[in-house]
Order: structure tokens, then C-alpha cells, then sequence
């Protein structure tokens, strides 16, 4: 028990900053520049999600590409064993 | 609700970085002049989505990597695979 009290003072001094940072994030919310802030955050994330998107796509497009490019190199070595296939 | 006790240092900091972030959300729907509430959520949802298409991305790139590895196997003619060439 004593050294939870001795921590006592300290934590009170802790409690009072995260306090006054909260008090003082909460003023700033409401702020324009806060708004402004956020509006750009999303438009950042827009272009993020415009970006992942066309990779996402150009990938896909490449693994097609890829498995119809596999198949064909296949049969080319199936026929090379005397094997003939679809 | 009622959390488990948190055993660890990085517990006890994610829950009051969970407890945080939910109270200022609350706070800005409360006092949403600037419409910031919904500014906050629409950039969380976005975020949300773009981690999930990155994951999805990761998974194309190793899809791929690994068809790419498998035509460069396949591409080698069966007699060239018998005695192996640098190409």
C-alpha cells in the first residue's frame, strides 16, 4: 500500500496534464484549422484509395495474364513429353 | 462492458488510446458546428477500407510473384531442364 500512495502525487500531476491536453484537443476541435485539417486527411486518403484500387486492378489483370501464359507452357511441355493436351 | 485487467503495459495503453479516441468522437457529435463528427468518420471509414485493400494488394503481389516464378519454371524447355543453362 505505501507505494501506491507514494505514486499518489505523481499520478494526480499526470491526471492534470492528460487533462489539460484533453481540454485543450477539444478547443482546437473546434476550430476551422481542425476542419481543414481533416478535410485534407481524406482527400489524402481518397488518392490512397484511388491509387491501391488501379494497383489492385493492374495486378489482377497481370495474374490473368499469367495463368493464361502458364497453361499454354504447360500443354508446350506436356507435348514435348509426347503428351498431348486440351 | 467490463475488459479484462490488462497484464501488460501495451494493454493498459490500447484500451486508454480506445477509451481516448472515443470520447473525442463523442465530444465532436456533441458539438459538431464544423460538422467535424462527420469529417472523423468518414476519414476513419476510409481508412478502415484502404487497410483492407492494402491486405488485399499484399495478396495479389504474392499471387502474382508466385505465377511469375511458376511460368519461369515452365518456360524452360524439359531437355534445357536436363542439363541446366544460365540464362
Amino acid at each position: 500500500q505505501p507505494m501506491v500512495e507514494q505514486a499518489f502525487p505523481a499520478l494526480q500531476r499526470l491526471l492534470e496534464t492528460f487533462k489539460m491536453q484533453y481540454l485543450q484537443f477539444l478547443a482546437y476541435m473546434r476550430t476551422p484549422d481542425y476542419k481543414q485539417q481533416l478535410q485534407q486527411e481524406i482527400q489524402q486518403e481518397k488518392a490512397r484509395q484511388e491509387q491501391l484500387t488501379a494497383k489492385a486492378g493492374q495486378l489482377s489483370q497481370q495474374i490473368e495474364q499469367l495463368l493464361g501464359e502458364g497453361k499454354k507452357l504447360l500443354s508446350t511441355r506436356l507435348q514435348e513429353l509426347g503428351i498431348k493436351s486440351a | 462492458s467490463m475488459q479484462p485487467f490488462p497484464t501488460s503495459i501495451e494493454q493498459l495503453l490500447e484500451r486508454q488510446w480506445n477509451e481516448g479516441s472515443q470520447f473525442l468522437m463523442e465530444q465532436a457529435a456533441h458539438f459538431d458546428i464544423r460538422q467535424v463528427a462527420t469529417l472523423l468518420s468518414c476519414l476513419q471509414q476510409l481508412r478502415q477500407e484502404n487497410q483492407r485493400l492494402e491486405e488485399h494488394v499484399h495478396t495479389l503481389l504474392a499471387r502474382r510473384d508466385h505465377l511469375l516464378a511458376v511460368t519461369a519454371r515452365l518456360s524452360v524447355p524439359l531437355n534445357a531442364q536436363a542439363t541446366p543453362q544460365t540464362s
